[in-house]
């Protein structure tokens, strides 16, 4: 996705009030999204518009576009907390309720556990009031100050 | 060993949980989301290094959120998948509580997640689909 | 190593199908639901260690299901992490590891005198990490899958 088609396609994609830009991400999320993103005090919430584009061929979201989208809120949560670099080593996925197009995506995730190697998360996505994907992971922490 | 609340009462209580040991839930109507559960850990149930064994979180999990499903639906339904995370271990004379809520319903499934914990602290999370039988649901 | 641990007596006497030994339990818990059994099948396959495909089995008895004569699905969930953990702990020196997660499926309905089995699959080892899965079967017909995850401990 060229700037132009990202600075248009974050214009189209109407985010309700509080929401910024995600401009720092790596190509595959800017390509998907784009995503926004805002604060609720410490807590993280990450948006993005559902497209005809991110639909499966039943005209509802696609699991695949959530379960990326899932994969970076679990990651901003964990590094939040951790403040170390991180993999995911396992995520697993309920897939709640459907979505369509038009419908502001929003989710959020809290660590439930970090200790030295890795962290577990939980997430969970909105499509409004609806509870539509909840997923938990456990992350591999490379913390900077461990030896070895 | 602590008596258990007045308010608890033993469920499932046949075959393989009867046979682990009871656990305890909480009264509450057909049709309430959320269910409460205690449990008292004994050294039968532990592994090698003398914390819970796996298996046994497992199964205590999937009895709570099982039984948590049948108390929404009024219908026992059957375990379809089921996830759990362990975050620390637990050792021999805890009592454990689970907490279990449904998150979705539909007419065949449920979504449930569980917590088991000690003192407040999380040991192990899990999330399961149940399906349920909608001949046999009474609310 | 844990070499002071203490081979237990499974709960009741159960003789072993053609093949398969009585396997050797450490815990607690798994005594308690035991007996399991295993074998090493070289035919089959080298196995997660070179040693011939590791097979082990149960067989379900009254103590392991619910009221409607199935099996429990916390008694597979039980022997999944107890096979799944016989790979973290041979390919970690009989060193202690911890289940971090576990992800589980129930195919089909068990019932009492089936025998399950699985050929415990190592998927990855990688610093302090372990995936390990298995499909559980009874007669060759899948009735239960686990993928996990461990952390490998190291020597105290």
């Amino acid at each position: 996705m060229s700037d132009d088609d990202l600075e248009s396609a974050l214009k189209n994609a109407r985010p309700p009030e509080g929401y910024k830009p995600s401009r720092q991400r790596g190509p595959f999320t800017s390509h998907n999204g784009p995503l926004f993103y805002k604060y609720e005090g410490d807590k993280l919430w990450q948006g993005f518009r559902a497209l005809e584009r991110h639909t499966n061929s039943h005209g509802i979201l696609h699991g695949g576009m959530l379960m990326a989208f899932a994969d970076g809120v679990l990651a901003s949560a964990v590094y939040l907390e951790t403040k170390a670099r991180a993999v995911t080593l396992r995520m697993n996925s309920d897939f709640v309720a459907m979505a369509r197009p038009g419908e502001w995506i929003e989710g959020t995730a809290e660590v439930t556990r970090a200790g030295r190697e890795v962290a577990f998360v939980e997430g969970r996505i909105m499509a409004g009031d609806r509870l539509i994907f909840t997923a938990t992971g456990v992350f591999k922490l490379f913390r900077r100050d461990k030896r070895g | 060993m602590r008596e258990m609340p007045p308010d608890y009462a033993p469920v499932a209580n046949e075959g393989y949980n009867a046979y682990l040991g009871s656990i305890y839930k909480k009264d509450a109507p057909v049709g309430t989301p959320t269910g409460h559960f205690l449990f008292d850990l004994k050294p039968h149930h532990l592994n090698g290094g003398g914390t819970a064994h796996g298996g046994l979180i497992m199964s205590l999990l999937d009895t709570s959120c099982g039984a948590t499903v049948a108390q929404l639906v009024g219908a026992s339904g059957s375990t379809v998948s089921f996830n759990c995370d362990f975050l620390d271990g637990v050792q021999v004379g805890a009592r454990l509580e689970i907490a279990a809520r449904v998150t979705q319903k539909t007419k065949t499934v449920a979504f449930v997640e569980g917590q088991l914990m000690k003192d407040g602290n999380v040991l192990a999370t899990a999330r399961g689909i149940w399906r349920i039988f909608p001949e046999r649901a009474s609310a | 190593m844990s070499s002071h641990l203490k081979p237990l007596p499974p709960a009741r006497e159960v003789a072993a199908p053609p093949g398969y030994e009585i396997m050797t339990l450490f815990d607690p818990f798994e005594a308690f639901v035991g007996p399991f059994f295993d074998k090493r099948v070289p035919q089959d396959g080298p196995g997660f260690d070179g040693k011939g495909e590791l097979w082990a089995s149960f067989f379900i008895d009254e103590r392991h299901v619910n009221t409607q004569g199935i099996c429990h699905g916390g008694m597979l969930m039980s022997f999944a992490d107890a096979t799944l953990g016989i790979i973290a702990w041979r390919i970690n020196n009989q060193n202690p590891s911890v289940t971090l997660s576990m992800q589980t499926n129930f195919l089909k309905a068990g019932r009492i005198g089936d025998l399950v089995e699985v050929r415990p699959r190592l998927e990855r080892k990688a610093s302090g990490i372990l995936f390990a899965s298995g499909s559980f079967e009874v007669n060759g017909e899948p009735l239960f899958t686990a993928t996990s995850l461990w952390k490998l401990k190291k020597p105290s």
